[in-house]
Protein backbone atom coordinates (compact mmCIF):
# COMPACT_ATOMS: atom_id res chain seq x y z
CA UNK A 1 0.00 0.00 0.00
CA UNK A 2 1.48 3.49 -0.43
CA UNK A 3 0.30 6.56 1.31
CA UNK A 4 0.80 9.69 0.45
CA UNK A 5 0.78 12.84 3.09
CA UNK A 6 0.60 16.17 2.01
CA UNK A 7 1.47 18.82 4.58
CA UNK A 8 3.98 18.08 7.71
CA UNK A 9 1.46 19.88 10.77
CA UNK A 10 0.38 17.94 13.94
CA UNK A 11 -2.75 16.72 11.28
CA UNK A 12 -0.22 15.00 9.03
CA UNK A 13 2.46 13.52 11.88
CA UNK A 14 -0.97 12.22 13.60
CA UNK A 15 -2.10 10.25 10.48
CA UNK A 16 1.36 8.60 9.54
CA UNK A 17 1.34 7.61 13.11
CA UNK A 18 -1.80 6.17 13.46
CA UNK A 19 -0.88 4.26 9.42
CA UNK A 20 2.00 3.19 10.77
CA UNK A 21 0.17 1.92 14.06
CA UNK A 22 -1.37 -0.29 12.09
CA UNK A 23 0.30 -1.35 8.79
CA UNK A 24 3.87 -1.80 9.42
CA UNK A 25 4.59 -2.93 5.87
CA UNK A 26 3.20 -0.24 3.81
CA UNK A 27 5.23 2.91 2.11
CA UNK A 28 4.36 6.45 3.89
CA UNK A 29 5.54 9.91 1.55
CA UNK A 30 5.60 13.19 3.42
CA UNK A 31 5.42 16.31 1.03
CA UNK A 32 5.68 19.55 2.75
CA UNK A 33 6.60 22.90 1.50
CA UNK A 34 8.48 23.64 4.87
CA UNK A 35 11.53 22.60 5.13
CA UNK A 36 11.51 21.93 9.06
CA UNK A 37 10.44 18.22 10.14
CA UNK A 38 6.95 18.95 11.67
CA UNK A 39 7.20 21.16 14.60
CA UNK A 40 4.58 23.08 17.48
CA UNK A 41 2.97 25.74 15.37
CA UNK A 42 1.65 27.67 18.68
CA UNK A 43 5.07 27.58 19.81
CA UNK A 44 6.55 30.25 17.27
CA UNK A 45 4.84 32.41 19.34
CA UNK A 46 6.57 31.04 22.27
CA UNK A 47 9.67 31.49 20.20
CA UNK A 48 9.44 34.68 20.05
CA UNK A 49 9.55 35.51 24.16
CA UNK A 50 12.52 33.04 24.47
CA UNK A 51 10.29 30.88 26.48
CA UNK A 52 11.77 28.32 24.02
CA UNK A 53 14.31 27.32 21.76
CA UNK A 54 14.94 25.95 18.76
CA UNK A 55 15.30 22.88 20.14
CA UNK A 56 12.12 22.18 21.53
CA UNK A 57 10.11 22.96 18.40
CA UNK A 58 9.78 19.77 16.56
CA UNK A 59 7.01 17.79 17.78
CA UNK A 60 8.71 13.90 18.80
CA UNK A 61 12.35 13.16 19.38
CA UNK A 62 14.27 12.07 16.44
CA UNK A 63 14.66 8.39 17.02
CA UNK A 64 10.40 8.98 17.19
CA UNK A 65 10.50 10.24 13.79
CA UNK A 66 12.85 8.01 12.64
CA UNK A 67 10.50 4.68 13.96
CA UNK A 68 7.71 6.03 11.70
CA UNK A 69 9.88 4.62 8.27
CA UNK A 70 8.37 7.48 6.22
CA UNK A 71 10.28 8.95 3.20
CA UNK A 72 10.10 13.03 3.47
CA UNK A 73 9.90 15.68 0.77
CA UNK A 74 10.59 18.74 2.65
CA UNK A 75 10.50 22.28 1.26
CA UNK A 76 8.67 21.23 -1.91
CA UNK A 77 5.63 22.27 -3.07
CA UNK A 78 3.07 19.69 -4.69
CA UNK A 79 1.83 21.44 -7.66
CA UNK A 80 -0.92 18.84 -8.74
CA UNK A 81 -2.73 16.25 -7.80
CA UNK A 82 -4.18 13.42 -10.77
CA UNK A 83 -7.01 11.51 -9.44
CA UNK A 84 -7.20 9.74 -12.76
CA UNK A 85 -4.27 8.23 -12.54
CA UNK A 86 -3.63 8.32 -8.80
CA UNK A 87 -0.24 10.92 -9.10
CA UNK A 88 0.72 13.58 -7.20
CA UNK A 89 3.06 16.30 -9.16
CA UNK A 90 5.99 17.84 -6.85
CA UNK A 91 7.41 21.74 -8.33
CA UNK A 92 10.25 19.92 -10.18
CA UNK A 93 7.87 17.77 -12.21
CA UNK A 94 8.43 14.34 -10.40
CA UNK A 95 5.17 12.45 -9.95
CA UNK A 96 4.17 9.99 -6.85
CA UNK A 97 1.85 7.20 -7.31
CA UNK A 98 -0.68 6.82 -4.48
CA UNK A 99 -3.29 4.74 -3.09
CA UNK A 100 -4.38 6.43 -0.42
CA UNK A 101 -3.60 10.35 -0.11
CA UNK A 102 -4.21 12.40 2.69
CA UNK A 103 -4.68 15.96 2.36
CA UNK A 104 -3.12 18.22 5.35
CA UNK A 105 -2.32 21.12 3.87
CA UNK A 106 -3.54 23.62 6.83
CA UNK A 107 -4.48 27.50 6.54
CA UNK A 108 -2.66 30.31 5.49
CA UNK A 109 -2.88 33.50 7.38
CA UNK A 110 -5.60 36.27 5.84
CA UNK A 111 -4.31 39.24 4.43
CA UNK A 112 -5.15 42.31 4.88
CA UNK A 113 -5.50 44.99 2.24
CA UNK A 114 -4.88 48.51 3.12
CA UNK A 115 -1.98 50.99 1.79
CA UNK A 116 1.54 49.90 3.26
CA UNK A 117 0.53 46.50 4.38
CA UNK A 118 3.51 44.86 1.99
CA UNK A 119 6.09 47.65 4.08
CA UNK A 120 9.38 45.56 5.70
CA UNK A 121 8.14 45.16 9.61
CA UNK A 122 4.45 43.93 8.58
CA UNK A 123 4.48 40.72 9.55
CA UNK A 124 2.29 37.60 9.94
CA UNK A 125 2.61 34.48 12.33
CA UNK A 126 2.52 31.33 11.43
CA UNK A 127 5.29 29.68 10.42
CA UNK A 128 8.61 28.80 11.99
CA UNK A 129 10.02 31.27 9.79
CA UNK A 130 7.88 33.68 10.27
CA UNK A 131 9.04 34.25 13.78
CA UNK A 132 13.07 34.09 12.68
CA UNK A 133 11.67 37.76 10.74
CA UNK A 134 10.05 38.38 13.75
CA UNK A 135 12.71 37.90 15.87
CA UNK A 136 15.06 39.29 13.95
CA UNK A 137 12.64 42.73 13.46
CA UNK A 138 12.75 42.69 16.73
CA UNK A 139 16.19 44.02 17.55
CA UNK A 140 15.35 47.28 16.15
CA UNK A 141 11.69 47.15 17.54
CA UNK A 142 10.28 49.53 20.26
CA UNK A 143 6.88 49.36 19.98
CA UNK A 144 4.56 47.14 18.03
CA UNK A 145 0.95 47.08 16.97
CA UNK A 146 -0.95 44.14 16.61
CA UNK A 147 -4.07 43.66 14.45
CA UNK A 148 -6.31 41.30 15.55
CA UNK A 149 -7.31 40.06 19.23
CA UNK A 150 -7.51 36.10 18.49
CA UNK A 151 -5.46 33.92 19.82
CA UNK A 152 -2.56 34.39 17.61
CA UNK A 153 -2.60 38.06 17.92
CA UNK A 154 -3.15 37.71 21.75
CA UNK A 155 -0.10 34.99 22.18
CA UNK A 156 1.75 37.20 19.89
CA UNK A 157 1.33 40.68 21.90
CA UNK A 158 1.85 38.32 25.18
CA UNK A 159 5.35 37.66 23.74
CA UNK A 160 6.32 41.03 22.72
CA UNK A 161 5.21 42.81 26.21
CA UNK A 162 6.70 40.21 27.83
CA UNK A 163 10.11 41.79 26.46
CA UNK A 164 9.50 45.08 27.32
CA UNK A 165 8.20 45.61 24.21
CA UNK A 166 5.12 48.53 23.93
CA UNK A 167 2.29 46.76 22.46
CA UNK A 168 -0.73 47.81 21.30
CA UNK A 169 -3.58 45.21 19.54
CA UNK A 170 -6.20 46.72 17.60
CA UNK A 171 -9.48 44.89 16.94
CA UNK A 172 -12.41 45.88 14.82
CA UNK A 173 -14.88 44.26 17.28
CA UNK A 174 -15.82 45.24 21.26
CA UNK A 175 -12.95 42.64 22.78
CA UNK A 176 -10.57 40.93 22.17
CA UNK A 177 -11.06 37.07 21.97
CA UNK A 178 -14.39 38.24 20.50
CA UNK A 179 -14.54 34.20 19.10
CA UNK A 180 -13.44 32.92 21.88
CA UNK A 181 -15.73 34.88 25.04
CA UNK A 182 -18.35 37.12 26.11
CA UNK A 183 -17.64 40.52 26.61
CA UNK A 184 -18.01 40.53 30.23
CA UNK A 185 -14.93 37.23 30.06
CA UNK A 186 -12.87 39.40 27.80
CA UNK A 187 -13.16 42.64 30.02
CA UNK A 188 -11.63 40.81 32.69
CA UNK A 189 -8.82 39.69 30.63
CA UNK A 190 -8.47 43.24 29.64
CA UNK A 191 -7.74 44.33 32.20
CA UNK A 192 -5.60 42.00 33.55
CA UNK A 193 -3.36 42.00 30.14
CA UNK A 194 -3.41 45.92 30.15
CA UNK A 195 -1.69 46.11 33.57
CA UNK A 196 1.29 43.80 32.47
CA UNK A 197 1.77 46.49 29.10
CA UNK A 198 -0.31 45.42 26.68
CA UNK A 199 -2.79 48.14 25.51
CA UNK A 200 -6.21 47.31 23.34
CA UNK A 201 -8.11 49.21 20.91
CA UNK A 202 -11.33 48.30 20.50
CA UNK A 203 -13.99 48.70 17.97
CA UNK A 204 -11.17 50.76 15.42
CA UNK A 205 -9.26 49.68 12.01
CA UNK A 206 -5.64 50.13 11.27
CA UNK A 207 -6.37 51.93 7.73
CA UNK A 208 -2.72 52.54 6.66
CA UNK A 209 0.52 51.37 7.31
CA UNK A 210 3.07 54.25 7.32
CA UNK A 211 6.70 53.73 6.48
CA UNK A 212 9.54 53.89 3.74
CA UNK A 213 10.97 51.21 1.66
CA UNK A 214 14.50 51.58 3.06
CA UNK A 215 13.52 51.61 6.50
CA UNK A 216 9.80 49.67 6.75
CA UNK A 217 6.82 50.17 8.66
CA UNK A 218 6.86 53.46 11.07
CA UNK A 219 3.67 54.04 12.44
CA UNK A 220 0.54 52.90 11.88
CA UNK A 221 -2.70 55.05 11.10
CA UNK A 222 -6.52 54.22 12.66
CA UNK A 223 -9.87 54.64 11.27
CA UNK A 224 -10.12 57.76 13.99
CA UNK A 225 -6.86 59.56 12.54
CA UNK A 226 -5.11 58.17 15.41
CA UNK A 227 -1.21 57.67 14.20
CA UNK A 228 0.64 54.75 16.23
CA UNK A 229 4.58 54.69 15.79
CA UNK A 230 5.51 51.11 15.39
CA UNK A 231 8.74 49.47 14.11
CA UNK A 232 6.61 46.14 13.62
CA UNK A 233 2.97 45.14 12.68
CA UNK A 234 1.90 41.50 13.74
CA UNK A 235 -1.02 40.41 11.60
CA UNK A 236 -3.40 38.08 13.30
CA UNK A 237 -6.79 38.66 11.48
CA UNK A 238 -7.89 35.23 11.21
CA UNK A 239 -6.40 32.34 8.35
CA UNK A 240 -8.06 30.77 5.27
CA UNK A 241 -7.33 27.21 4.60
CA UNK A 242 -5.17 26.33 1.77
CA UNK A 243 -7.89 24.84 -1.26
CA UNK A 244 -5.68 25.14 -4.12
CA UNK A 245 -4.93 21.90 -4.87
CA UNK A 246 -8.34 20.21 -3.72
CA UNK A 247 -10.28 22.65 -5.94
CA UNK A 248 -7.95 22.54 -9.05
CA UNK A 249 -8.24 18.44 -8.59
CA UNK A 250 -12.27 18.39 -8.23
CA UNK A 251 -12.90 18.13 -4.59
CA UNK A 252 -15.48 19.78 -3.23
CA UNK A 253 -15.13 22.56 -0.56
CA UNK A 254 -17.17 25.39 0.74
CA UNK A 255 -14.85 27.48 2.94
CA UNK A 256 -12.57 24.41 3.42
CA UNK A 257 -12.68 20.89 2.03
CA UNK A 258 -15.73 19.29 2.89
CA UNK A 259 -14.74 15.70 4.52
CA UNK A 260 -17.38 13.14 6.16
CA UNK A 261 -17.19 11.54 9.92
CA UNK A 262 -14.30 9.59 8.44
CA UNK A 263 -12.45 12.45 6.95
CA UNK A 264 -13.15 10.90 3.69
CA UNK A 265 -13.50 13.70 0.46
CA UNK A 266 -15.63 13.03 -2.12
CA UNK A 267 -13.03 10.62 -4.10
CA UNK A 268 -12.63 7.35 -1.82
CA UNK A 269 -8.89 7.10 -2.27
CA UNK A 270 -8.85 11.28 -0.57
CA UNK A 271 -8.62 11.93 2.80
CA UNK A 272 -8.65 15.82 4.53
CA UNK A 273 -7.70 16.67 7.86
CA UNK A 274 -6.77 19.51 9.93
CA UNK A 275 -7.06 23.19 8.92
CA UNK A 276 -7.84 22.62 5.12
CA UNK A 277 -10.78 21.05 6.41
CA UNK A 278 -14.53 21.83 7.31
CA UNK A 279 -15.58 18.70 9.92
CA UNK A 280 -18.93 18.27 11.26
CA UNK A 281 -19.89 20.91 14.00
CA UNK A 282 -21.19 19.10 16.56
CA UNK A 283 -23.08 21.93 18.51
CA UNK A 284 -24.19 23.66 15.26
CA UNK A 285 -25.17 20.97 13.09
CA UNK A 286 -23.85 21.26 10.16
CA UNK A 287 -19.90 21.45 8.60
CA UNK A 288 -17.63 23.99 10.26
CA UNK A 289 -14.20 24.75 10.76
CA UNK A 290 -12.56 25.60 13.86
CA UNK A 291 -9.27 25.26 12.87
CA UNK A 292 -7.86 24.59 16.43
CA UNK A 293 -4.94 22.63 17.35
CA UNK A 294 -6.97 19.70 19.15
CA UNK A 295 -8.98 18.74 16.20
CA UNK A 296 -6.51 19.05 13.77
CA UNK A 297 -4.43 16.03 15.79
CA UNK A 298 -7.59 13.99 16.44
CA UNK A 299 -8.82 14.50 12.79
CA UNK A 300 -5.45 13.32 11.60
CA UNK A 301 -5.82 10.42 13.70
CA UNK A 302 -8.98 9.06 12.21
CA UNK A 303 -8.09 9.79 8.93
CA UNK A 304 -4.75 7.60 9.46
CA UNK A 305 -6.77 4.76 10.76
CA UNK A 306 -9.32 4.75 7.92
CA UNK A 307 -6.68 5.15 5.25
CA UNK A 308 -5.24 1.69 6.99
CA UNK A 309 -8.65 -0.08 6.76
CA UNK A 310 -10.11 0.75 10.05
CA UNK A 311 -13.68 1.98 10.27
CA UNK A 312 -13.72 4.88 12.81
CA UNK A 313 -16.45 7.90 12.43
CA UNK A 314 -15.97 11.34 14.78
CA UNK A 315 -18.86 12.22 16.48
CA UNK A 316 -18.17 15.89 15.86
CA UNK A 317 -16.10 19.09 16.45
CA UNK A 318 -15.81 22.43 17.86
CA UNK A 319 -13.81 25.32 19.19
CA UNK A 320 -12.01 25.36 21.89
CA UNK A 321 -9.40 26.94 23.40
CA UNK A 322 -6.68 27.70 26.37
CA UNK A 323 -4.70 31.27 27.62
CA UNK A 324 -2.59 31.88 29.90
CA UNK A 325 -1.83 35.38 30.50
CA UNK A 326 1.38 35.97 33.14
CA UNK A 327 -0.70 33.50 35.66
CA UNK A 328 -4.55 34.34 34.75
CA UNK A 329 -5.67 31.15 32.53
CA UNK A 330 -8.77 31.01 30.50
CA UNK A 331 -10.38 27.90 29.19
CA UNK A 332 -13.14 28.07 26.76
CA UNK A 333 -15.33 25.61 24.94
CA UNK A 334 -18.28 25.20 22.36
CA UNK A 335 -20.40 28.21 21.89
CA UNK A 336 -18.83 29.79 24.83
CA UNK A 337 -20.41 33.51 23.67
CA UNK A 338 -23.83 32.43 24.27
CA UNK A 339 -26.53 34.57 22.27
CA UNK A 340 -29.73 34.52 20.70
CA UNK A 341 -31.67 31.45 21.40
CA UNK A 342 -29.30 30.15 24.13
CA UNK A 343 -29.36 31.19 27.73
CA UNK A 344 -26.07 32.26 29.42
CA UNK A 345 -25.42 32.36 33.00
CA UNK A 346 -22.56 33.32 34.49
CA UNK A 347 -20.88 34.72 38.05
CA UNK A 348 -17.81 36.59 38.67
CA UNK A 349 -15.26 36.91 41.91
CA UNK A 350 -12.24 36.92 43.31
CA UNK A 351 -9.60 34.23 44.19
CA UNK A 352 -7.61 33.98 47.36
CA UNK A 353 -4.66 35.20 46.31
CA UNK A 354 -6.38 38.23 44.62
CA UNK A 355 -7.22 37.07 40.86
CA UNK A 356 -10.18 37.70 39.51
CA UNK A 357 -12.53 34.80 38.49
CA UNK A 358 -14.95 34.46 35.82
CA UNK A 359 -17.48 31.39 34.96
CA UNK A 360 -20.21 31.33 32.10
CA UNK A 361 -22.30 28.25 31.11
CA UNK A 362 -24.31 28.63 28.11
CA UNK A 363 -27.20 26.03 27.56
CA UNK A 364 -29.56 25.10 24.53
CA UNK A 365 -32.53 24.43 26.53
CA UNK A 366 -30.99 22.00 28.86
CA UNK A 367 -27.91 20.94 27.23
CA UNK A 368 -24.18 22.26 28.14
CA UNK A 369 -23.37 23.81 25.08
CA UNK A 370 -20.59 26.42 25.89
CA UNK A 371 -18.88 27.25 28.68
CA UNK A 372 -16.08 30.18 29.69
CA UNK A 373 -13.83 29.28 32.92
CA UNK A 374 -11.02 32.53 33.74
CA UNK A 375 -8.91 31.85 36.91
CA UNK A 376 -9.82 28.56 38.42
CA UNK A 377 -8.95 26.34 35.29
CA UNK A 378 -8.20 23.12 37.20
CA UNK A 379 -11.34 21.11 36.41
CA UNK A 380 -12.49 23.03 33.55
CA UNK A 381 -12.14 19.91 31.19
CA UNK A 382 -15.22 18.12 32.92
CA UNK A 383 -17.33 21.10 31.33
CA UNK A 384 -15.57 20.44 27.86
CA UNK A 385 -16.51 16.83 28.69
CA UNK A 386 -20.32 17.30 29.42
CA UNK A 387 -20.83 19.15 26.13
CA UNK A 388 -19.97 16.43 24.44
CA UNK A 389 -22.67 14.35 26.59
CA UNK A 390 -26.04 16.27 25.07
CA UNK A 391 -28.03 15.26 28.19
CA UNK A 392 -30.02 17.25 30.57
CA UNK A 393 -27.49 19.33 32.95
CA UNK A 394 -29.50 22.33 33.62
CA UNK A 395 -29.96 21.64 37.38
CA UNK A 396 -26.56 21.54 37.72
CA UNK A 397 -25.47 25.13 36.47
CA UNK A 398 -24.82 26.40 39.59
CA UNK A 399 -22.85 23.95 41.06
CA UNK A 400 -21.15 24.38 37.10
CA UNK A 401 -21.06 28.44 37.86
CA UNK A 402 -18.97 27.57 41.22
CA UNK A 403 -15.88 27.43 41.13
CA UNK A 404 -14.15 23.55 42.81
CA UNK A 405 -16.71 22.01 40.31
CA UNK A 406 -15.88 18.26 39.97
CA UNK A 407 -16.96 14.91 39.28
CA UNK A 408 -18.80 14.49 43.00
CA UNK A 409 -20.99 17.34 41.56
CA UNK A 410 -22.56 14.85 38.84
CA UNK A 411 -25.31 12.41 39.05
CA UNK A 412 -24.03 9.52 40.31
CA UNK A 413 -25.47 7.73 37.39
CA UNK A 414 -23.82 9.71 34.84
CA UNK A 415 -20.64 9.76 36.67
CA UNK A 416 -20.69 5.99 36.66
CA UNK A 417 -21.48 5.68 33.27
CA UNK A 418 -18.28 7.72 32.47
CA UNK A 419 -15.91 5.89 35.01
CA UNK A 420 -17.03 2.85 33.71
CA UNK A 421 -18.00 -0.15 36.35
CA UNK A 422 -16.00 -2.39 37.46
CA UNK A 423 -16.88 -6.55 37.26
CA UNK A 424 -16.36 -7.46 40.84
CA UNK A 425 -15.32 -11.24 39.60
CA UNK A 426 -12.14 -9.15 38.51
CA UNK A 427 -11.39 -7.16 41.83
CA UNK A 428 -11.37 -10.07 43.59
CA UNK A 429 -8.55 -11.63 41.45
CA UNK A 430 -6.54 -8.37 41.69
CA UNK A 431 -6.58 -7.36 45.15
CA UNK B 1 -3.29 -2.92 30.17
CA UNK B 2 -3.85 -2.18 33.66
CA UNK B 3 -5.75 0.83 35.05
CA UNK B 4 -7.07 1.96 38.35
CA UNK B 5 -10.55 2.09 38.69
CA UNK B 6 -12.53 4.20 42.10
CA UNK B 7 -15.37 2.77 43.33
CA UNK B 8 -17.05 5.03 45.50
CA UNK B 9 -19.54 2.84 47.32
CA UNK B 10 -16.16 1.70 49.33
CA UNK B 11 -14.25 4.85 49.52
CA UNK B 12 -14.08 6.23 52.84
CA UNK B 13 -12.10 9.21 52.05
CA UNK B 14 -9.57 8.26 54.35
CA UNK B 15 -6.92 10.05 51.43
CA UNK B 16 -4.28 7.43 51.88
CA UNK B 17 -4.23 7.18 48.43
CA UNK B 18 -2.83 10.58 48.70
CA UNK B 19 -0.72 10.24 51.22
CA UNK B 20 1.09 7.33 49.73
CA UNK B 21 1.17 8.83 46.10
CA UNK B 22 2.70 11.85 47.66
CA UNK B 23 5.54 9.54 48.92
CA UNK B 24 5.68 7.76 46.20
CA UNK B 25 6.41 10.07 43.66
CA UNK B 26 9.00 12.41 46.48
CA UNK B 27 12.43 12.54 45.63
CA UNK B 28 13.15 10.24 49.38
CA UNK B 29 10.02 8.00 48.87
CA UNK B 30 10.14 8.09 52.82
CA UNK B 31 6.99 8.33 54.45
CA UNK B 32 8.85 10.43 57.58
CA UNK B 33 9.97 13.22 55.39
CA UNK B 34 8.15 13.43 52.56
CA UNK B 35 5.80 16.03 53.36
CA UNK B 36 8.92 18.75 53.76
CA UNK B 37 9.72 17.40 50.10
CA UNK B 38 6.66 18.99 49.00
CA UNK B 39 5.46 16.64 46.52
CA UNK B 40 2.15 16.69 44.67
CA UNK B 41 -0.49 13.82 44.98
CA UNK B 42 -1.15 12.57 41.62
CA UNK B 43 -4.60 11.32 43.10
CA UNK B 44 -7.62 13.08 44.64
CA UNK B 45 -9.99 12.67 46.95
CA UNK B 46 -13.29 14.52 45.75
CA UNK B 47 -16.70 14.53 47.98
CA UNK B 48 -20.51 14.81 47.45
CA UNK B 49 -21.05 16.47 50.91
CA UNK B 50 -24.68 15.75 50.70
CA UNK B 51 -24.78 12.27 50.10
CA UNK B 52 -21.62 11.80 51.95
CA UNK B 53 -20.07 9.87 48.68
CA UNK B 54 -16.34 10.21 47.88
CA UNK B 55 -14.32 8.85 45.26
CA UNK B 56 -10.24 8.97 44.30
CA UNK B 57 -9.55 10.35 41.03
CA UNK B 58 -6.73 10.66 38.82
CA UNK B 59 -5.35 10.13 34.87
CA UNK B 60 -7.57 7.39 33.85
CA UNK B 61 -4.70 6.65 30.67
CA UNK B 62 -7.50 6.77 28.41
CA UNK B 63 -7.61 4.39 25.30
CA UNK B 64 -8.43 7.70 23.45
CA UNK B 65 -6.98 10.69 25.19
CA UNK B 66 -7.93 13.39 24.11
CA UNK B 67 -5.00 14.96 26.03
CA UNK B 68 -2.55 13.44 23.74
CA UNK B 69 -4.42 15.36 20.78
CA UNK B 70 -4.52 18.83 22.53
CA UNK B 71 -0.80 18.64 23.73
CA UNK B 72 0.65 21.50 21.28
CA UNK B 73 4.44 20.23 22.37
CA UNK B 74 4.37 16.51 21.96
CA UNK B 75 4.54 16.07 25.84
CA UNK B 76 1.75 13.59 26.35
CA UNK B 77 2.47 10.27 24.17
CA UNK B 78 1.07 6.34 24.80
CA UNK B 79 4.26 4.61 25.87
CA UNK B 80 4.33 0.97 24.45
CA UNK B 81 2.03 -0.17 27.36
CA UNK B 82 -0.71 1.69 26.64
CA UNK B 83 -0.02 4.36 29.54
CA UNK B 84 -0.02 8.07 28.54
CA UNK B 85 3.31 9.31 29.17
CA UNK B 86 3.98 12.53 30.16
CA UNK B 87 7.16 14.45 29.39
CA UNK B 88 7.77 17.18 31.60
CA UNK B 89 11.15 18.73 29.46
CA UNK B 90 9.02 19.44 26.38
CA UNK B 91 5.96 20.59 28.62
CA UNK B 92 5.41 24.91 28.62
CA UNK B 93 2.06 25.25 30.73
CA UNK B 94 -0.32 25.56 27.83
CA UNK B 95 -3.22 23.90 29.43
CA UNK B 96 -4.88 22.59 26.70
CA UNK B 97 -4.78 19.06 28.23
CA UNK B 98 -6.33 20.17 31.10
CA UNK B 99 -8.85 22.06 28.56
CA UNK B 100 -9.60 18.68 27.01
CA UNK B 101 -9.30 15.92 30.12
CA UNK B 102 -13.51 15.43 30.63
CA UNK B 103 -12.35 14.14 34.19
CA UNK B 104 -10.48 17.07 34.79
CA UNK B 105 -7.63 14.77 36.60
CA UNK B 106 -4.49 17.28 35.07
CA UNK B 107 -3.50 18.92 37.56
CA UNK B 108 -1.70 22.47 36.69
CA UNK B 109 1.68 23.64 38.23
CA UNK B 110 1.14 27.22 37.96
CA UNK B 111 4.37 28.35 39.21
CA UNK B 112 6.37 25.82 37.20
CA UNK B 113 4.26 25.97 34.08
CA UNK B 114 4.17 21.88 34.30
CA UNK B 115 1.19 19.73 34.88
CA UNK B 116 1.13 16.45 37.00
CA UNK B 117 -0.85 13.59 36.79
CA UNK B 118 -0.57 10.02 37.28
CA UNK B 119 2.03 7.99 35.71
CA UNK B 120 0.46 4.38 36.92
CA UNK B 121 3.47 3.68 39.65
CA UNK B 122 5.34 2.38 36.67
CA UNK B 123 8.43 0.74 38.76
CA UNK B 124 6.06 -0.57 41.00
CA UNK B 125 3.65 -3.90 39.77
CA UNK B 126 0.88 -2.42 41.61
CA UNK B 127 0.70 1.62 41.98
CA UNK B 128 0.94 2.93 45.39
CA UNK B 129 -2.49 4.60 45.90
CA UNK B 130 -4.35 0.54 45.13
CA UNK B 131 -1.79 -1.27 47.34
CA UNK B 132 -2.82 1.15 50.56
CA UNK B 133 -5.70 1.15 49.72
CA UNK B 134 -7.81 -0.38 52.66
CA UNK B 135 -11.47 -0.80 51.38
CA UNK B 136 -10.38 -1.35 48.04
CA UNK B 137 -12.01 1.12 46.72
CA UNK B 138 -9.52 1.32 44.16
CA UNK B 139 -8.59 -1.56 42.24
CA UNK B 140 -5.32 -2.24 39.51
CA UNK B 141 -7.27 -4.34 36.84
CA UNK B 142 -7.12 -5.14 32.76
CA UNK B 143 -9.60 -2.95 30.62
CA UNK B 144 -11.59 -5.41 29.22
CA UNK B 145 -13.68 -5.95 32.18
CA UNK B 146 -15.96 -2.88 31.75
CA UNK B 147 -13.24 -0.41 30.76
CA UNK B 148 -15.82 1.86 28.40
CA UNK B 149 -14.48 3.27 25.27
CA UNK B 150 -14.02 7.17 25.27
CA UNK B 151 -16.98 8.19 23.29
CA UNK B 152 -14.70 10.79 20.91
CA UNK B 153 -14.12 7.88 18.24
CA UNK B 154 -17.28 6.00 17.38
CA UNK B 155 -16.24 2.58 16.29
CA UNK B 156 -18.67 2.34 13.31
CA UNK B 157 -18.50 3.99 9.83
CA UNK B 158 -20.53 6.76 9.24
CA UNK B 159 -21.30 7.53 6.63
CA UNK B 160 -21.83 11.16 4.97
CA UNK B 161 -22.41 10.10 1.44
CA UNK B 162 -25.15 13.03 1.42
CA UNK B 163 -23.00 15.72 2.40
CA UNK B 164 -21.35 15.33 -1.40
CA UNK B 165 -24.30 15.34 -3.63
CA UNK B 166 -24.57 17.75 -6.17
CA UNK B 167 -26.62 21.30 -5.43
C1 LIG C 1 0.93 31.55 16.75
C2 LIG C 1 -0.11 30.49 16.74
C3 LIG C 1 -0.73 30.11 17.92
C4 LIG C 1 -1.70 29.12 17.91
N1 LIG C 1 -2.24 28.77 19.10
C5 LIG C 1 -3.16 27.79 19.13
C6 LIG C 1 -3.75 27.39 20.35
O1 LIG C 1 -3.44 27.93 21.42
N2 LIG C 1 -4.69 26.41 20.33
C7 LIG C 1 -5.07 25.81 19.18
O2 LIG C 1 -5.91 24.93 19.23
N3 LIG C 1 -4.53 26.16 18.01
C8 LIG C 1 -3.60 27.14 17.95
N4 LIG C 1 -3.07 27.51 16.74
C9 LIG C 1 -3.60 26.87 15.53
C10 LIG C 1 -2.93 25.54 15.28
O3 LIG C 1 -1.56 25.72 15.23
C11 LIG C 1 -3.46 24.92 13.98
O4 LIG C 1 -4.84 24.65 14.12
C12 LIG C 1 -2.76 23.61 13.61
O5 LIG C 1 -1.37 23.78 13.60
C13 LIG C 1 -3.26 23.08 12.27
O6 LIG C 1 -2.51 21.96 11.88
P1 LIG C 1 -2.61 21.34 10.40
O7 LIG C 1 -1.79 20.12 10.45
O8 LIG C 1 -4.03 21.25 9.99
O9 LIG C 1 -1.99 22.43 9.42
P2 LIG C 1 -0.57 23.15 9.37
O10 LIG C 1 0.15 23.02 10.63
O11 LIG C 1 -0.82 24.51 8.83
O12 LIG C 1 0.24 22.31 8.31
C14 LIG C 1 0.03 22.42 6.93
C15 LIG C 1 1.25 21.92 6.21
O13 LIG C 1 0.96 21.75 4.84
C16 LIG C 1 2.02 22.25 4.05
N5 LIG C 1 1.48 22.55 2.72
C17 LIG C 1 0.37 23.27 2.41
N6 LIG C 1 0.17 23.26 1.08
C18 LIG C 1 1.15 22.50 0.53
C19 LIG C 1 1.48 22.11 -0.80
N7 LIG C 1 0.75 22.48 -1.84
N8 LIG C 1 2.58 21.35 -0.97
C20 LIG C 1 3.34 20.95 0.07
N9 LIG C 1 3.06 21.29 1.33
C21 LIG C 1 1.98 22.06 1.57
C22 LIG C 1 2.53 23.41 4.86
O14 LIG C 1 3.85 23.73 4.51
C23 LIG C 1 2.43 22.85 6.28
O15 LIG C 1 3.56 22.09 6.62
C24 LIG C 1 -2.08 28.50 16.70
C25 LIG C 1 -1.48 28.87 15.52
C26 LIG C 1 -0.50 29.86 15.51
C27 LIG C 1 0.15 30.24 14.22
Amino acid sequence: MKYVIIGNGIAALRAAESIRGRDTEGSIAIISGESFPAYSRPLTAYLLAGWVTDERMPLRDSSKFDALNVQFHLGRMVEKIDRGSKNIELEGGEKLPYDKLLLATGASPRKIDIPGADLRGVQRLRTWNDSREILERLQTTKSAVVIGGGFVGMSSARSLASKGIDVTVVVSSNRILSQTMPLEAAEVVRSHVEEKGIRVMSETDVVEVIGSQASGVSAVKLANGDVLACELVIVGKGVDARLDLAQDAGLKCDEAMLIDAMMRTNDRDIYAAGDCTQPFDLLRGQQRSAAIWPNAAHQGRIAGANMAGAQYGAEGFYGMNSLDFWGLSIIAGGLACGGDGYESLRASGEMKNGMPWFRQVVFDGNNLVGFVVVGDIEKAGILNGLVRKKVDLRHLADEMLTPGFDMMKLPQELRKEMLGTVNPLAVHLSV
Amino acid sequence: MKRVFAREEYCIACRLCEVWCGIEHSPSRKAYKYRQENPVSLIEVQFDKEVGNSIAMQCRHCEDAPCIDACIVGALLKDDEGRTEYNKDRCVGCWMCIMSCPYGVIKPLKEDKKIAKCDLCPHLDTPACVSHCPTAALIHTETEEGYLHEPTVADHVVDNDSLFTEG
